[in-house]
């Protein structure tokens, strides 16, 4: 695998083969409803098809119109914007770096010494795409949030003074932000009102505040925090100043990247309990996002739905835009982490065969399309397909 | 056992290194440059060479020459910090009661003063070294005396000690600024002699001999061990091993872009040129140097090293004849508005000139703002300039501040994000700040990549051992 190495060190995941409960048989007739309105076999298309560099993190406009992938060049990394709806159109570099002028004669021969080094990543859509805010480093160490336009100029730095800022979420109505922060040592959860520039801290504490995700009304933000030995998910009413966050995990186990589901009635995340007691395996859990759940204990575990399944902690567990379900790549690397799509009320399950190998960073648009990364050759690729032909 | 998650949020959202999967020929060769690894473009040039087209192997040339010329600034940044660093280390041991019978503590402390330029404090401490010294670090106190005192302009005293034909000898001839052949029969053994000699044979025009020698050579070994306590073990490195290491790396750049200088027309003469006559002025060959420049067509140069380049000929007539204020009045302005060019200004402030302006005051408050033009300074200046502004005594601690903006936060010491003079500039800063573990821990991150640093590490381990106890706990392992 070429990817994300310091990542999966940090960690500290497992990602070699791993016999797994029995799982349905390829082809077996679907168990849900929500599982069933999965068109198989899935007619993918790779969206960016190059033969020497590597993609991933594939993000969907909310209406599903356009797809983003973040592809690496040596230390930069550009973000990089697709229409879904034709094949073969164009993609939109973006990037937090300006345009420079000429290069000097020495640059040509240096091979381009200016060019755009920087790095550029999380790219949240407005809800009426062509707008978008990203983080970025505008090729110096210094981590802002940008925003642009599809087809407009340059992006520009959101905010002047900041810095240490990522993870950004519009909120699906468009009038907030929610990110996180880092200027005053830790990352915090921070909320501006996208139509007055007013900003006001939404956490507080001493744990890192990580991966905010808006549910679908925007009126909750659900995040994990933690340190360095355990995280947790909350969930914090964005809508209500000083509001106080619900924890929706309490256990000794590590929860990662909540999800909100399309209805916003739960939340799913990573966990590294496993209910076979195996080390280094993750799983995915689905709690209620009001906080109703269990948030500890048998009663929590009693909630994983998807056991060994590869994490990505940049895009989180992937809900169908319809039902109850989520799809996700099974940690079984013998078999090229193979895509399984689980509905967590009846626990049904499907196994989606594709012929592509290393499956990664699965996201689901509103719109019925499935994005994911997986190795063609040596390379990521992202590849594109509609989950069902009548969404 | 938990997972331990980043602390830091924005190292979470980091890129990660990609795989080696490098791109063939020059398109290779320049990614490798632009991610500071020098050493890995020019072996990637050489191993595809024959392959290699014929219209790009003028710009691998100069790649390859350009290379070896930010590798010596690098190392001429890092020798200077190694001075430094080398000479407080031996001030510490020499200030414990227990140290008192150690033999190499007065030499090496002696050693140190006449790297620095502290050469009346060498002059007396290299006379008064202890008799049970060997007698190979004997002669090596009294060629080092014998130039600390040259260098005070006690010439004649100094003649008989550098005409020895030992290489050492030559070498502090050729650094007293005379003229140095390589001994007749190249050493076989002794890697500070090798050294040495390689040196000289590469000013003789020698450089496959002077190659030959360094094949192999292991830069980071003690010179001098003293276990006469068995509790400790005290390690010495002379700082003539880094004084010649850089020259190496200068005289490689000048043995690379020399043929591509004096060849055919093409956007890469003027630039060889160019580099080819810094290098040779930083070997102290000043009227080669000159040539060079003056030679060099600056239509290819952009405005900095045309203001370079013109501030580095003018500056070298002024050993003959010191310029006037109206005559460095009329160059600042011509100059300073190329922040490469005003760190070269730095450079050239000593003796008389420095009461002229713009040394007396415009230089200061131009370095001061150096860096707060709009656009993003490149890593390489960003360093030069914090050095700069170490060699002048600013304050460390603010220093750090400055240069950690221009660090990138998630990848704090990799070299494909940071340029190596930036990361240097910040370890010293650092060092003078007191905060040993920061600064050790970039150097460490160096040391990954450029031989050479086991000297500077060391040193720097043993302050922070003598000043923070804690420091003890951390000794390097060699």
């Amino acid at each position: 695998m070429k990817q994300s190495g310091l990542l999966w060190a940090l960690l500290g995941l497992g990602l070699g083969p791993n016999p797994q409960a029995p799982a349905p048989q390829p082809g077996a007739a679907p168990s849900s409803k929500a599982l069933a309105m999965i068109t198989r076999p899935l007619a993918l298309r790779n969206v960016t098809a190059t033969p020497d560099q590597n993609e991933a993190n594939p993000r969907f406009s909310p209406d599903g119109r356009y797809l983003s992938f973040e592809r690496r060049s040596g230390a930069a990394q550009a973000i990089f914007v697709v229409g879904t709806e034709a094949a073969g159109g164009a993609s939109e570099r973006i990037s937090s770096q300006p345009p420079r002028g000429a290069a000097s004669a020495e640059d040509a021969l240096l091979g381009g010494a200016r060019a755009d080094d920087s790095y550029n990543a999380q790219i949240s859509f407005y809800p009426g795409a062509p707008g978008f805010i990203f983080t970025g480093n505008g090729g110096s160490g210094v981590y802002r949030l940008y925003e642009g336009k599809l087809g407009g100029g340059p992006p520009r730095a959101l905010t002047a003074q900041s810095k240490e800022d990522g993870h950004p979420a519009v909120s699906p109505d468009g009038r907030w932000l929610v990110y996180v922060s880092a200027r005053a040592g830790i990352g915090k959860l921070f909320l501006r009102d996208l139509t007055t520039s007013a900003e006001r801290q939404l956490t507080a504490g001493d744990r890192v505040d990580l991966y905010p995700v808006w549910s679908p009304d925007s009126r909750l933000v659900a995040y994990t925090s933690g340190d360095n030995d355990n995280h947790d998910v909350f969930v914090v009413d964005a809508t209500t100043p000083q509001a106080t966050p619900r924890q929706l995990t309490t256990w000794k186990y590590d929860d990662l990247r909540p999800t909100f589901s399309p209805d916003g009635a739960l939340v799913a995340f990573y966990s590294n309990y496993s209910p076979t007691g195996e080390e280094k395996e993750w799983s995915i859990v689905a709690v209620p996002a009001d906080g109703s759940g269990p948030a500890k204990g048998a009663a929590l575990a009693k909630l994983v739905v998807a056991q060994n399944v590869v994490t990505d902690p940049e895009m989180g567990p992937a809900w169908l835009p319809w039902g109850h379900a989520v799809i996700y790549a099974r940690n079984l690397k013998a078999e090229w982490n193979p895509i399984y799509a689980v509905d967590t009320e009846t626990r049904g399950e499907l196994r989606i065969e594709t012929s592509t190998r290393m499956n990664h960073d699965l996201t689901c648009s509103r719109n019925g399309l499935l994005a994911f990364r997986a190795q063609v050759a040596s390379w990521d690729d992202v590849f594109l397909a509609a989950l069902t032909r009548t969404p | 056992m938990r997972a331990p998650l980043v602390a830091f949020f924005v190292v979470a959202s980091s890129p990660c290194v990609a795989p080696a999967a490098v791109k063939p020929g020059l398109e290779g060769a320049q990614e490798l440059f632009r991610q500071n690894h020098w050493e890995e473009a020019r072996a990637h040039l050489r191993a595809q060479w024959a392959s290699l087209p014929e219209k790009d192997r003028p710009t691998a040339t100069f790649l390859i020459g350009r290379a070896y010329v930010r590798e010596a600034e690098f190392y001429r940044a890092a020798h200077r910090f190694a001075a430094e660093v080398g000479l407080a280390y031996l001030d510490e041991l020499a200030a414990a009661r227990a140290n008192r019978s150690v033999a190499g503590i007065p030499l090496f402390k002696g050693l140190y003063q006449a790297e620095v330029g502290r050469n009346a404090d060498a002059d007396r401490t290299l006379l008064a070294v202890p008799a049970t010294l060997s007698a190979e670090w004997k002669a090596s106190a009294r060629l080092r005396r014998a130039l600390a005192v040259h260098r005070l302009g006690r010439v004649q005293e100094a003649a008989a000690a550098l005409a020895e034909p030992a290489p050492e000898a030559r070498f502090c001839r050729l650094l007293a600024g005379g003229a140095a052949e390589p001994p007749l029969v190249a050493p076989k053994a002794g890697r500070r002699e090798k050294l040495l000699t390689a040196v000289l044979l590469y000013r003789a025009g020698r450089a496959a001999e002077a190659e030959a020698l360094l094949a192999g050579i292991n830069l980071d070994l003690p010179d001098l061990e003293d276990k006469s306590d068995p509790r400790k073990l005290l390690r010495f490195h002379d700082p003539l091993v880094t004084n010649a290491w850089e020259r190496i790396c200068w005289e490689r750049a000048v043995a690379a872009l020399m043929p591509l200088a004096a060849g055919a027309s093409g956007p890469e003469k003027g630039l060889a040129a160019f580099y080819a006559g810094l290098s040779l002025l930083r070997l102290g060959a000043s009227e080669e140097s000159v040539k060079l420049l003056q030679g060099a067509n600056a239509s290819s140069f952009g405005p900095e090293l045309q203001s370079s380049a013109r501030l580095l000929l003018a500056a070298a007539t002024w050993k003959a004849r010191a310029p006037t204020a109206a005559d460095l009045a009329a160059l600042w302005d011509g100059t300073e508005a190329q922040p490469d060019a005003v760190l070269l200004w730095d450079e050239l402030k000593r003796g008389d000139l420095a009461k002229t302006e713009p040394f007396a005051t415009k230089l200061a408050a131009r370095l001061k703002g150096l860096l707060s033009s709009g656009d993003r300074p490149p890593g390489a200046l960003v360093g030069r300039w914090g050095l700069a502004r170490l060699g002048r005594g600013d304050d460390p601690g603010s220093l750090v501040d400055s240069l950690s903006e221009h660090r990138d936060k998630s990848n704090k010491n990799k070299l494909e994000w940071n340029d190596p003079l930036l990361l240097l500039a910040l370890c010293a800063a650092s060092y003078r700040d007191q905060e040993y573990p920061q600064a050790l821990e970039t150097l460490f991150e160096l040391s990954k990549t450029f031989p050479g640093l086991r000297a500077l590490q060391w040193n720097l381990q043993g302050i922070y051992a003598a000043r923070q106890k804690a420091g003890g706990e951390a000794r390097i392992s060699q």
